[in-house]
């Protein structure tokens, strides 16, 4: 079956509740790190199956409720191990390869709907006496994910997107390390509204200085929380590409524009890559929590 | 400064800002004939840290320059070096390990994906010479290349030369394909690694024209290479032979020397070493900088036939560059156009500042009430013709082994008649530091960063923070509407900030460990600072440090970091230094870039070094922010009616 789009519902909430999910649910969820994300795994209730998810990179390896495999097999750990629950993906907790290679997995099962949710910080932590977030513990740096690998040298590769965060160095380490990203046609993206407002200003201030040198690169915004928005955005430069062309994704920036990315890298394999750099995320990086987002995917078969 | 700039000030300091094709943009380096490289008979290893220029001489080498249609005229020789230069992408090749095949499977794939991709470039390199200015190969020759061995490799291969690189190049697509989806797509027939490229070029080498054809690969990035990819590359290296030899270009020296079987690679039989950053001896740096940077600068007017240019682009004239009218008519230009001024004059001329002569009489005046001394600021004022002197007062007088009374009249001596300790010693030992302490509130511009010879020092020879600061003084005078022909020392002391601002941010990318580097810089710098900023200022100009083996030795994650530290040019290894008072057991020095040193306001000369610890390193690197103040303020030997704010501790 192909699945040459996707459509997006959006729900917000104050409360886990107001997501309307019902009890008879497989939470697929990450480690919690924060205060959103012991709130975030706790979702459902007892009735509620709860399955962990984790990347290796070193290995490009997933573990799926301890049982491991090559990423490249996804799909497999995750067969019939659903019934008829109803699969939520928790994004809040999941870093940005284990919810690709769910998303995909799930796709490549056969599912046609998916649901993710996703708790909001109330705000991010500054170390005393800092004015910068520290969000990352280290950055592992660019590497790959199965089933979503991009061959930079490719004369075949034509444009690329970066989602902007907080964290400016992610984009400059990327322009540094992989300098041939250089000739190609290069859009960021902010949050644009961002989760807060005055949060804009976090994630545009630190990258001026690179995007200032760098005059080839188109700037553009999307809504940082709105999975759909992101998505147009992505689109927008697919549709741009020539024939047998391709592009990469880079999700460094919120994990609402994560969601879309990895759902776009699952449905078009043939013509988008992933360049993600893995981030250890700090302990306590953010602080309360805010908005609950359930964003339902429908993947429609157009053919 | 608007002379000749009807266009943009140059701003390229990266040459991944450049295309492919630098022709009319590559300035020959004064050791371009020491490297030897169009006619080297066995593999070079070409190191450079970052800024150095490394990749702007591959690009050079690479077939896109050398048979650039910017050049009009192409020597017949230069079918004998055809360079193919591929920056490797190293998060594309980590890809090719793990995921359920084994090591020696992925071996065999990545020399097939080397083939795959070297084949393709080897041929575009002749469609390249064929469009070129190149005479002894045409288009037509290229229409009619038949490569006759390549079918026997695999049917589908087409001998005709355009035909094959369109194949390859589906195949290299599939292969994509294959390395994304391992487990679910089939992997496509490769070219077979080594002998598929000797028999291309030797089928390349048997048309008539083309009979002189020799291929030199330079790979980029081969320390950032997987371990086995290293071994394949390594065999490789080992049995290069005219016509193929491929070459290896990195940061530093690769440390992996094993081959995929039992034999090793060396430096003296395998490959010759060439080390950039000391191939530009030092004599030869600041005239080669200034030579780039007013050829920049003529390339930028749209002069880009000007005798300069004209000069720096001819291998032939790299002699004439060499004969002393043109240094000194170049070097004299620079010196016009960044001026400074001897440190005894910056002293007069911060006396004639109302705050900072405010600023001077308070801390004398801090001074003499500390030691309870009867006399007066006033009575050290009386010798205004001697401003350098009393810069330092400061630190003099905080000093308890010196009596304020013995340096009043040491002061009156000076003044009387210029000898004295004053003249022997004070002045020259802590001239400097007490001038960037004076003006340290004024951080942003502190004069004493200005002056040609004085950025030579600061770039630490990287012709790229050279580059830099330039640039910045150009765009600073701009807004400023300083219209005359030379950059004011003020101006340059704001683009020697900004420089360093912008560098230190620049660290975060510096790999994995970006930000531990960043923060240890800051919180390096942060020290000198501090022992700077200490009243008595017994150390003055500390920029160095020295690691002691006292309590035990670095342990691997902490030789990880400083290397890493010295791989970025952040530390500068120098040879040991004068130490106080030790027996002299400390071999390395790490000097912290003086690039930075406008940031921290501190001295960018090498002078003295500070002793650390083992464990004392660790707090720097790693420790947290309680370890590190505290660090700070022993080393200082800050008393506690010092607050951090007076020490800078940031």
């Amino acid at each position: 079956m192909i699945f040459p789009s996707a459509q997006f519902y959006s729900r917000k909430s104050l409360t886990p509740e107001g997501l309307d999910l019902g009890d008879k649910v497989t939470l697929i969820h990450g480690s919690a790190l924060d205060y959103r994300g012991n709130l975030a795994i706790s979702f459902g209730g007892t009735n509620t199956r709860r399955l962990q998810v984790d990347y290796n990179t070193d290995e490009m390896s997933l573990t799926v409720d301890g049982k491991s495999a090559s990423a490249d097999e996804s799909k497999d750990l995750f067969t019939g191990i659903f019934g008829d629950t109803c699969v939520v993906i928790e994004a809040t907790t999941l870093g940005f390869a284990e919810l690709f290679s769910t998303i995909k997995a799930l796709i490549d099962i056969g599912k046609t709907r998916i649901e993710v949710i996703y708790v909001e910080p109330e705000d991010y932590t500054k170390p005393n006496g800092t004015d910068q977030y520290a969000l990352s513990e280290l950055i592992k740096g660019y590497l790959p994910i199965p089933n979503s690998i991009v061959d930079l040298t490719s004369d075949d590769l034509e444009a690329g997107v970066f989602f902007l965060g907080f964290e400016s160095e992610r984009l400059e380490r990327a322009l540094e390390e992989h300098q041939m990203i250089a000739t190609k046609d290069i859009k960021v993206v902010f949050g644009i509204p961002a989760f807060q407002p005055g949060w804009e200003l976090n994630s545009i201030v630190p990258h001026l200085n690179r995007l200032g040198e760098q005059a080839r690169i188109e700037i553009a915004y999307c809504s940082a929380s709105d999975p759909e928005a992101a998505f147009d955005c992505l689109e927008g430069t697919r549709e741009s590409l020539g024939i047998g062309k391709r592009m990469f994704v880079a999700p460094i920036g919120t994990k609402p524009c994560g969601i879309a990315s990895a759902v776009f890298a699952s449905i078009y394999p043939d013509q988008v890559g992933l360049l993600f750099d893995h981030p250890k995320r700090k302990i306590n990086r953010s602080e309360g929590s805010s908005v609950w987002h359930r964003y339902s995917i429908i993947l429609e078969d157009l053919t | 400064m608007k002379i000749n700039l009807d266009s943009a000030i140059p701003s390229k300091t990266r040459a991944e800002e450049h295309d492919a094709d630098v022709w009319g943009e590559f300035f020959i380096p004064p050791y371009f004939e020491r490297l030897e490289l169009k006619t080297a008979t066995k593999s070079n290893y070409i190191i450079g840290k970052r800024g150095c220029g490394k990749t702007m001489l591959l690009k050079y080498f690479d077939y896109h320059t050398a048979f650039s249609h910017r050049r009009l005229t192409i020597p017949s020789e230069e079918i004998s070096h055809i360079g193919v230069y591929w920056r490797v992408d190293t998060q594309f090749c980590s890809s090719l390990q793990h995921r359920g095949i084994s090591e020696h499977q992925w071996q065999t794939v990545f020399e097939s994906y080397f083939a795959l991709y070297i084949s393709i470039e080897i041929i575009r390199s002749l469609r390249a010479v064929a469009t070129s200015a190149y005479e002894d190969f045409t288009e037509e020759d290229f229409e009619n290349l038949d490569l006759p061995s390549i079918p026997d490799f695999h049917f589908e291969f087409p001998s005709h030369a355009a035909e094959l690189e369109n194949h390859l190049g589906k195949v290299r697509r599939l292969f994509s394909t294959w390395v994304s989806n391992v487990a679910t797509t089939k992997q496509p027939l490769l070219p077979s690694g080594r002998t598929f490229l000797e028999s291309l070029i030797e089928d390349i080498r048997n048309n008539p024209k083309l009979k002189r054809a020799s291929f030199y690969i330079y790979v980029d990035e081969i320390e950032n290479l997987v371990p086995y990819q290293r071994r394949v590359l390594n065999t490789l290296l080992k049995h290069s032979q005219k016509p193929l030899i491929l070459n290896f270009t990195s940061k530093e020296r690769s440390q992996e020397n094993q081959t995929t079987g039992s034999e090793w690679v060396n430096g003296t039989h395998d490959y010759r070493l060439l080390d950039l950053d000391k191939l530009l001896i030092e004599d030869e740096r600041p005239l080669f900088f200034s030579e780039v940077f007013l050829a920049n600068l003529d390339l930028a007017a749209g002069q880009n036939e000007s005798e300069l240019v004209k000069k720096l682009q001819a291998v032939d004239s790299i002699a004439e560059r060499k004969e002393d009218h043109h240094r000194e008519s170049i070097l004299s230009n620079m010196r016009n156009r960044l001026p400074s001024m001897p440190y005894k004059a910056f002293a007069r001329d911060a006396m004639a500042m109302d705050s900072l002569k405010r600023k001077l009489e308070d801390r004398i005046d801090k001074a003499l009430r500390s030691r309870n001394s009867k006399l007066k600021t006033s009575d050290f004022f009386a010798f205004q013709e001697t401003p350098e002197a009393l810069v330092i007062l400061p630190a003099l007088l905080n000093r308890s082994s010196l009596e304020p009374e013995k340096v009043l009249s040491a002061l009156k001596l000076y003044a009387d008649t210029g000898l004295g300790h004053f003249s022997s010693s004070w002045v020259q030992n802590n001239l400097v530091g007490a001038l960037l302490e004076l003006y340290r509130p004024y951080g942003r511009e502190c004069p004493l960063y200005s002056g040609f010879d004085t950025l030579c020092t600061m770039s630490n020879n990287n012709l790229r923070n050279f580059l830099i600061i330039c640039y910045k003084s150009l765009e600073i005078a701009e807004l400023k509407e300083e219209y005359g022909s030379s950059i004011s020392i003020e101006t340059q002391s704001r683009a020697a900030y900004e420089t360093a601002d912008q560098l230190i941010k620049e660290i975060r990318t510096f790999g994995q460990f970006g930000e531990q580097l960043r923060i240890f810089v800051l919180r390096l710098g942060s020290i000198f600072r501090a022992l700077q900023a200490t009243p008595a200022m017994s150390e003055p100009e500390q920029n160095q440090f020295t690691i002691n083996s006292g309590n035990r030795a670095l342990d691997d994650s902490e030789l990880r970091f400083l290397s890493e530290a010295i791989k970025y040019a952040i530390l500068v290894e120098r040879l040991e230094t004068k130490t106080k008072g030790s027996v002299g057991s400390d071999i390395i020095d790490y000097q912290l870039n003086p690039i930075y040193s406008p940031y921290f306001q501190i001295s960018y000369r090498r002078k003295r070094k500070l002793e650390i610890s083992t464990l004392e390193f660790q707090v720097l690197y790693s420790g947290n922010e309680d370890e590190y103040r505290a660090l700070a303020r022993s080393a200082s030997k800050a008393t506690p009616e010092v607050d951090d704010k007076q020490l800078g501790l940031i």
